[in-house]
């Protein structure tokens, strides 16, 4: 997943989640969100630390690719495609099954990421209703992708005509 | 005061009498001999104005009782004070002053005293002008908005008014704690026009996200995290003349999304008052924020603010130009002001049959919502639309970078992953079908007519409270009540009773065959009325027999009784299998983020055994089953809140 925050948003962010956190507390109303569809894909490093741009090419990586369906389907497929250059040391790279609402399958995979280049893996899933694809989800993985940390420039607060703050973005 | 001067002794002597009397009828003091008095006192100035002109300032007030003349004080800055400001006129006598002695286009500070016997009273409340000739500043303001396609955006942009947003004009200079110099407002075209004086001042013209469409007076608000508002300002231009100054925001530009969503919000608005006639008179508030994680929804009591949260998540999904996504949370907001909400919110995934009646009804209207306003657009505005031309308006876009989803709420496959009244994609196309058979307006009627008819809610506000809203709001008749239950019974959902009623009572009670499933409906065959569904069947004493219900639809709860030959007798009844109770809190499921009690399951379905020595006991004959739906709350059973009064089951009953 990309981590590339703007430092003011996020701290902006972190206090809404603690706002939020805290409302709840309080009693707040439900939150009203938006629908998903009822499929979900990670692909993510099997080692917490090798985080994809500190991986370099010609490593060998471990990765696990979840999917889960919100919903009973008999017909789930999970597929993962690598770049042409990079190689397959272990695992399978592809599913396909019955699957329970809210049941999680992975497969764990270890590749040797291209010598040259950076072609990213991505992972698909799908879940098939009369023969034909009712939903489905992708997930990419980069390695060696070169994340940079954007920090926004503090802004001064202006006041509108009511006294209220306004940050301007010229 | 005047001079002395000499006067004839005979009209000294009359003008003597005349302050006498004058005098006496003012309070008794006489002339020529004055008693010993404290020093007077004298009010302040309460009203005061000062208006700008061409190389002055005019002020003017009105009077203050007793006052003998004024002092006029002024600075540069405020606030100013008799010991701050300069003393601009003193003993000045009248209500009007005219300070020729200004530059144009420097804001001025001025505050004013009474004098009387040369005791100066406080100082004025403050006002200020900035003089120079007068002049306009107008322009029009656009937005570049992302078409979407349906897979996503397509590359393409459309420029938009930015509408009925608040324009500042902002001394460049000023410290940015200052007010602007003057304040407008956008046209439904983006286009602002505002008089100002001018002068030397370097400004810049500035729209803010904040907008009060048409004839509202409540205020559509969107703020980062921390409530500031977004704002896009002009380059800096010197105040002389009229100016023309347009701006266009990109989507490049950091508040570009603001803008957008502000826009969106606008259209509901604008949409609010065709369908009841009236601005929504509650303010709206959008949070939003490059990066924030947190999702996209609608909160009531957040700590952060009431209103419509939006993703934005760096390098992931972001919702700010995400038509569909903002219109689907306005019509949560809209659920909120003019209807019932009761679900109990959280995560829902598309495709779902079995979820609460109340989330699946929620979030089933607000995922209809978007389409309707898309329709009302094409028909009335199009050039609002941002869809590429031709795409279906039910279609719900959600991007995210070349992830996203889409999904027509209009056209949902026609499978049980789209089935029944706890299915929100179910809900979202009978709203559609109605729209199409009916209008928007009969739509809105009975949604608002919830709340008019039923506020406060003592019952679960659902799908089944719009039908029974219809059926009292628009009396339909029985072709109309025939198209009405095509619509609903298209996905799967059955608000009519079964072909096995009347079968109310033990006497019109029809024969069940053991080891046969029977098929029924919990809908009364006459309204207003409660539905019990009577069923006979043959017992041989001394046998065992299972009464089952399954196969719970549409949010069906029932409760199961079993009656004696003589069809009066309980010998056994059931609400849920395991006797399990249902009660708030209800049994939450984990892996659907705690989305409490589902429907679907048949986790509500009720089983009694006949056991043999219940047979034996009342011999051979025939016996009566009565199935209803499970009162709201008895001493021995409740119907969960997620659950329906009406819905459908099967009745089987076997004999080992």
């Amino acid at each position: 997943m990309s981590m590339v925050f703007y430092f003011r948003s996020l701290v902006l962010v972190l206090a809404l989640a603690a706002a939020l956190s805290a409302s709840s507390a309080s009693g707040a109303s439900p939150m009203h969100s938006k629908p998903k569809p009822p499929v979900q894909i990670t692909i993510e490093a099997a080692q917490a630390g090798p985080a994809p741009d500190s991986i370099k090419p010609g490593d060998v990586v471990d990765l696990i690719v979840s999917a889960v369906a919100f919903v009973d389907t008999d017909a789930m497929t999970i597929t993962v495609a690598i770049p042409e250059s990079a190689v397959v040391i272990s695992g399978n790279l592809s599913w396909t099954g019955p699957a329970k609402r809210g049941e999680k399958k992975t497969l764990p995979i270890t590749v040797r990421v291209p010598q040259k280049g950076t072609g990213d893996i991505k992972a698909e899933m799908s879940i098939r209703r009369d023969g034909r694809i009712a939903f489905s989800a992708t997930a990419r993985y980069i390695p060696g992708e070169t994340k940079k940390l954007k920090t926004e420039q503090t802004r001064p607060l202006k006041k509108d005509s009511k006294g209220e703050d306004v940050i301007e973005y010229r | 005061m005047g001079r002395p001067f000499n006067m004839p002794s005979g009209l000294r002597s009359l003008l003597a009498v005349f302050i006498v009397i004058a005098g006496c009828s003012g309070g008794g003091s006489v002339v020529g001999t004055p008693p010993p008095q404290n020093p007077p006192t004298i009010s302040a100035l309460s009203s005061i104005s000062a208006v700008a002109g061409n190389n002055s300032v005019t002020i003017s007030w009105n009077p203050v009782s007793g006052a003998a003349s004024y002092n006029i004080y002024r600075s540069l800055s405020s606030p100013v004070t008799k010991n701050t400001g300069t003393k601009i006129a003193a003993g000045i006598v009248g209500t009007v002053f005219s300070d020729a002695t200004v530059t144009n286009g420097t804001r001025l500070f001025y505050v004013m005293t009474s004098i009387l016997s040369g005791v100066e009273s406080a100082e004025s409340t403050e006002v200020s002008a900035v003089p120079g000739s007068t002049g306009t500043i107008s322009g029009k303001i656009l937005y570049e908005d992302k078409e979407i396609g349906p897979t996503g955006f397509t590359g393409k942009t459309i420029m938009k008014a930015v509408r009925y947003a608040t324009v500042d004009i902002v001394d460049a200079n000023a410290s940015p704690t200052s007010l602007p110099l003057y304040r407008t407002q956008t046209d439904a075209l983006g286009v602002y026009s505002t008089p100002t004086a001018t002068g030397s001042t370097t400004v810049y013209v500035r729209v803010n996200s904040q907008a009060m469409p048409g004839t509202s007076t409540s205020a559509i608000t969107v703020t980062n995290l921390a409530s500031a508002k977004y704002g896009v300002p002009s380059q800096n231009f010197t105040l002389s003349g009229s100016a023309n100054v347009n701006l266009v925001i990109s989507t490049t530009n950091t508040a570009g999304g603001a803008f957008h969503i502000l826009d969106v919000m606008t259209t509901g608005y604008d949409f609010v008052n065709d369908l009841s006639g009236a601005y929504p008179a509650v303010p709206l508030n959008a949070f939003w924020a490059p990066g924030n994680p947190n999702g996209t929804f609608f909160c009531v009591g957040c700590a952060a603010g009431d209103g419509i949260y939006v993703l934005s998540q760096t390098g992931g999904d972001t919702d700010e130009y995400d038509d569909d996504v903002l219109w689907h949370e306005f019509g949560h907001v809209l659920a909120h002001n003019y209807s019932i909400d009761v679900s109990p919110g959280g995560a829902h995934y598309l495709g779902d049959s079995g979820y609460d009646l109340r989330l699946a009804w929620s979030e089933g209207w607000a995922d209809f919502f978007p389409g309707a306003v898309k329709t009302w657009l094409k028909a009335t505005n199009p050039g609002l639309l941002s869809i590429r031309p031709g795409m279906t308006l039910t279609t719900y876009v959600d991007t995210s970078g070349s992830n996203g989803f889409s999904f027509d709420f209009g056209n949902p496959a026609a499978n049980t992953n789209f089935y029944y009244s706890s299915n929100e994609a179910a809900v979202a196309k009978v709203l559609t079908d109605l729209q199409t058979l009916f209008t928007m307006n009969d739509i809105w009627d009975v949604f608002a007519g919830i709340k008019s008819n039923l506020s406060p809610a003592t019952d679960p506000v659902n799908l089944e409270t719009f039908w029974d809203m219809w059926i009292a709001l628009k009396t339909p008749d029985l072709a109309t009540l025939s198209q009405l239950n095509a619509i609903y019974s298209g996905r799967a959902i059955q608000y009519s009773a079964d072909n096995r009623e009347p079968n109310d009572t033990v006497a019109t009670a029809k024969t069940i065959t053991e080891g046969l499933s029977q098929d029924h409906t919990i809908y009364p065959f006459s309204l207003p009325g409660v539905d019990k569904d009577y069923s006979k069947f043959s017992v041989t004493a001394d046998s065992e027999y299972t009464i089952t219900t399954s196969n719970l639809l549409n949010g069906a709860d029932t409760y199961l009784r079993i009656l004696a030959p003589d069809g009066i007798t309980p010998i056994a009844e059931n609400d849920n299998i395991g006797n399990v109770t249902y009660t708030a809190p209800f049994n939450c499921d984990a892996l659907n983020n705690d989305v409490c009690h589902e429907n679907g399951n048949d986790l509500l379905a009720s089983r009694s055994i006949l056991t043999s020595q219940m047979t034996r006991s009342f011999g051979s004959g025939t016996y009566y089953v009565e199935i209803t739906s499970t009162p709201t709350s008895s001493p021995t059973s409740s119907r969960p809140l997620s659950a329906g009064k009406y819905g459908s089951y099967s009745l089987t009953i076997t004999s080992p």
